[in-house]
C-alpha cells in the first residue's frame, strides 16, 4: 500500500509518501512523477510516513533524480532510520540529496 | 424425488388456476342467478295471487262475510260461495283460498277454508305483525309472506275483505305453493349452470391455447434454450425463429440470443488469452531454468581443492528475478565471490543480471588482474551504455588469495556481509558502501582488504533474505538472520544455509514472497591442512 499526496505550485513540487514503496508500488509512483515532471524545477519528496523503500522503489528514485539533475533539483525529507540505512546500504545516500 | 413431485411447473399452475377461476365463476354465476331469479320469481306467483284475490274480491258479499264473522253459521249463499271459490281454487295454481279473521292470541279463525268447516281455528304460521297490520288498518302485507307450516312451503296473497261501511271485516288469502316456485328455480339453475360451464369451459380452452401459445410456449422455449445452453455453452440460433411474437417475450429472446453469444464470444477469448498466457509463462520458465542454469549449482564445486569450502543457494520468488551468485577461481591461487541484486523484478531484471553476471566474470578474469573496485568501475561504465530504463545493481565483490587468506572486497550498495572468526560467532561486518553499479558513469568504487584466518567463515546474502515479510508485513530482519547463522556456527556451509531457509521459512510461515532469497556462504581452511580432508 502506497498513498502519494502530490503538492504543486508552479514549478515546485512536494510528493509525500505514505507506506510502502516496493515492486508492487513503485510504478504507482512512477506514473505520478512522470505525469508532471516535464514542467517541474524543484522537487522535493516527504518520507516522515514511508515505512520501506525496495531497490525497485530505489530505481524509481534513481531515475527522477537523472532527470531533475538536468532541469533543475530534488531534494528529500524526513528520512525514517529505517529508509536511511538502505539508502546507507545501498550508496544512494551517495547520490541524492538527502535534508 | 419427493422435491420433484413438489415442483409445479408453469403449464401446470395456470391451467390450475384457470381451472379454479372457472370453477368460482360458474359458482358465483349459479349462486347469484339463482338468488335473483328467486326473488323475481317468488314476486311474480305472490302477484299472481293476487290477481286471483283481487277476482274473488270482486265477486264475493261482503256484508255476508260480515255477517258470517259474527253468526259463524252456514246459508246457501255460503254454499254458493263455497262452489265459486272450489271453482277458482281449481282453476288457478293455488294451493289453499280461506278467508279468516285474525285475533290477538295469535289464531285465525276461518270463515272459509278450502279443507274445513266455517268456525274452524288455527294458529297463524306467517308473521302476526303483518296479518294483524293488514285486519286492523286494511293495507295489503309488504311481504310475500313465505313461510313452512304444516299445510307446507307457502307464500300468501292476503287482501282485507271490507264490508259496505269499509270495515275490514276478515282477510282473504290465496296461498301458492312454494315446491311450484322452486321447482321453476332448479330447473333455471340446473339450465343456467350447463349453460354456463359449457360456455366458461369453452372460453378456458380458447384462454388456455392464447396463452399456451403467446406466453407459455415462448417462456418454455427460452428456458430450455438456457438449459441447453448451460449444459453445452454452445449457441442454440433457432430461439429467435420459434420466439416470433412482437412483444416482450421476443425482447426477452433477443437478449438471452445476445448474452449467450457475448458469453460464448467471452469464454473463447478467455481460452485464447489463457492459451497465450501459458504460452508466456512456459517461455518465462525456460528463462528462469537457463537463469538459474547459469549460476554454478554443483557442490561441492572444486573437490581437488581443499583449502576452501563454498556453497550456494538462489531460491526464486515468482518467475525470473534479479539476483545472482557466482565463484569461480581467477588462477590457481585466487577465488571470485559474487553476490548481486539486480532492482526490480521479472523479465528487465533477468537480462540485466545475466549481462552483469556475464560482464564481472569476464572482466574479472580477462581484464588484466583488476582489483574489485576497478572491476566494478569497468563493469559499471558498460553497464550505463545504453540503461535508460535506470536499472541497476548491487554487488559484493571479493578476491580471495587461497595461500595468504589475504583478500580484497568492493561492496556497491550490497547487504553487510557476515563474517565468523574461527571459533567464534558470526557478526556483520559493516562499512560504508559504495553506490550501487550502473547508478551512475565514471563512478569511482571503494575497496578493502581483509584477511581470512584458517577456519574463518564468509556469509554473503541479498535484501530477501533480510526483507522476507511476513503476514503482517514485518521484515526478517539481520538480528534473525545472525541468530540463524550462530545456531550451529560450526557446521558446514551447506547446512548453515539450510538453517537460515528454515528460519525464514518459519517466520514468514507460507506469507508469499516477492523477492528472490540468494544466499552464499565460504569457509577458508588455508594451505596448511592441505590433503587432511
Amino acid at each position: 500500500m502506497l498513498n502519494i499526496n502530490i503538492l504543486k505550485d508552479a514549478g515546485k513540487a512536494v510528493l509525500a509518501l505514505e507506506g510502502r514503496l516496493d515492486t508492487s508500488t513503485a510504478p504507482q509512483l512512477e506514473d505520478a512523477i512522470n505525469r508532471d515532471i516535464a514542467e517541474i524545477t524543484d522537487l522535493s519528496f516527504d518520507f516522515k510516513n514511508l515505512e520501506y523503500i525496495s531497490s525497485a522503489g530505489l530505481r524509481v528514485l534513481l531515475s527522477t533524480q537523472k532527470v531533475m539533475n538536468k532541469q533543475g533539483k530534488m531534494i528529500i525529507k524526513n528520512v525514517s532510520e529505517e529508509v536511511m540505512e538502505i539508502f546507507d546500504v545501498t550508496g544512494f545516500s551517495d547520490i541524492l540529496t538527502i535534508e | 424425488m419427493g422435491e420433484k413431485k413438489r415442483r409445479w411447473g408453469i403449464t401446470k399452475k395456470t391451467l390450475t388456476g384457470i381451472i379454479v377461476f372457472t370453477l368460482l365463476m360458474d359458482l358465483s354465476l349459479c349462486i347469484s342467478g339463482s338468488f335473483v331469479f328467486d326473488k323475481v320469481i317468488q314476486r311474480v306467483y305472490n302477484e299472481r295471487g293476487y290477481v286471483v284475490a283481487n277476482i274473488i274480491i270482486e265477486h264475493i258479499d261482503h256484508d255476508k262475510i260480515a255477517e258470517y264473522t259474527k253468526t259463524w253459521t252456514a246459508d246457501d249463499y255460503y254454499y254458493e260461495m263455497v262452489d265459486y271459490l272450489k271453482y277458482i281454487q281449481a282453476c288457478s295454481d293455488a294451493a289453499y283460498i280461506y278467508i279468516g279473521v285474525p285475533r290477538e292470541d295469535k289464531t285465525i279463525k276461518y270463515v272459509y277454508d278450502s279443507g274445513s268447516t266455517i268456525g274452524f281455528e288455527d294458529p297463524i304460521a306467517a308473521p302476526f305483525d303483518e296479518l294483524w297490520e293488514a285486519y286492523t288498518k286494511g293495507v295489503k302485507p309488504d311481504s310475500y309472506l313465505v313461510r313452512h307450516s304444516q299445510y307446507g312451503f307457502l307464500t300468501s296473497s292476503c287482501l282485507p275483505v271490507r264490508d259496505s261501511k269499509g270495515k275490514v271485516v276478515a282477510l282473504l288469502f290465496v296461498d301458492t305453493n312454494m315446491e311450484i316456485i322452486y321447482s321453476t328455480l332448479h330447473t333455471f339453475i340446473l339450465n343456467l349452470s350447463i349453460i354456463s360451464a359449457f360456455l366458461l369451459i369453452l372460453c378456458c380452452v380458447i384462454n388456455w391455447r392464447i396463452l399456451r401459445k403467446s406466453l407459455i410456449n415462448p417462456l418454455l422455449d427460452v428456458k430450455e434454450n438456457l438449459d441447453y445452453f448451460a449444459l453445452n455453452t454452445s449457441v442454440e440460433d433457432n430461439l429467435l425463429e420459434k420466439v416470433q411474437s412482437n412483444d416482450e417475450l421476443r425482447d426477452l429472446a433477443v437478449s438471452v440470443t445476445a448474452m449467450e453469444r457475448d458469453i460464448v464470444e467471452y469464454i473463447n477469448s478467455i481460452q485464447i488469452i489463457t492459451s497465450e498466457k501459458e504460452k508466456y509463462s512456459a517461455e518465462l520458465n525456460i528463462a528462469a531454468r537457463i537463469q538459474a542454469d547459469m549460476l554454478p549449482t554443483v557442490f561441492p564445486a572444486f573437490p581437488d581443492r581443499h583449502e576452501f569450502d563454498v556453497f550456494a543457494t538462489m531460491t526464486p520468488a515468482k518467475e525470473v528475478g534479479g539476483d545472482f551468485y557466482d565463484f569461480f577461481l581467477v588462477d590457481d591461487n585466487h577465488i571470485a565471490l559474487v553476490m548481486g541484486d539486480v532492482s526490480g523484478k521479472g523479465v528487465p531484471a533477468s537480462l540485466f543480471m545475466v549481462i552483469s553476471r556475464t560482464l564481472i566474470k569476464y572482466t574479472t578474469i580477462n581484464g588484466g588482474r583488476l582489483s574489485p573496485a576497478k572491476i566494478l568501475q569497468v563493469v559499471n561504465n558498460q553497464l550505463c551504455e545504453g540503461n535508460d530504463s535506470n536499472l541497476f545493481v548491487t554487488v559484493w565483490l571479493a578476491i580471495i588469495d587461497l595461500t595468504t587468506g589475504v583478500g580484497t572486497a568492493s561492496n556497491a550498495g550490497h547487504e553487510h556481509p557476515a563474517i565468523k572468526r574461527v571459533n567464534g560467532k558470526y557478526e556483520l561486518s559493516i562499512y560504508k558502501h559504495s553506490p550501487a553499479v550502473a547508478v551512475m558513469e565514471d563512478m569511482k568504487f571503494e575497496e578493502h582488504e581483509f584477511k581470512l584466518n584458517p577456519g574463518d567463515n564468509l556469509f554473503v546474502y541479498t535484501d530477501g533474505v533480510t526483507e522476507a515479510t511476513d503476514v503482517f508485513n514485518e521484515l526478517y530482519g539481520s538480528d534473525r538472520l545472525i541468530e540463524a547463522l550462530n545456531k550451529e556456527p560450526e557446521e558446514s556451509n551447506e547446512k548453515i544455509l539450510n538453517n537460515v531457509k528454515n528460519s525464514i521459512e518459519n517466520f514468514t510461515k507460507g506469507t508469499p514472497q516477492f523477492d528472490d532469497t540468494t544466499m552464499l556462504g565460504f569457509t577458508y581452511y588455508g594451505k596448511d591442512i592441505l590433503g587432511e580432508k
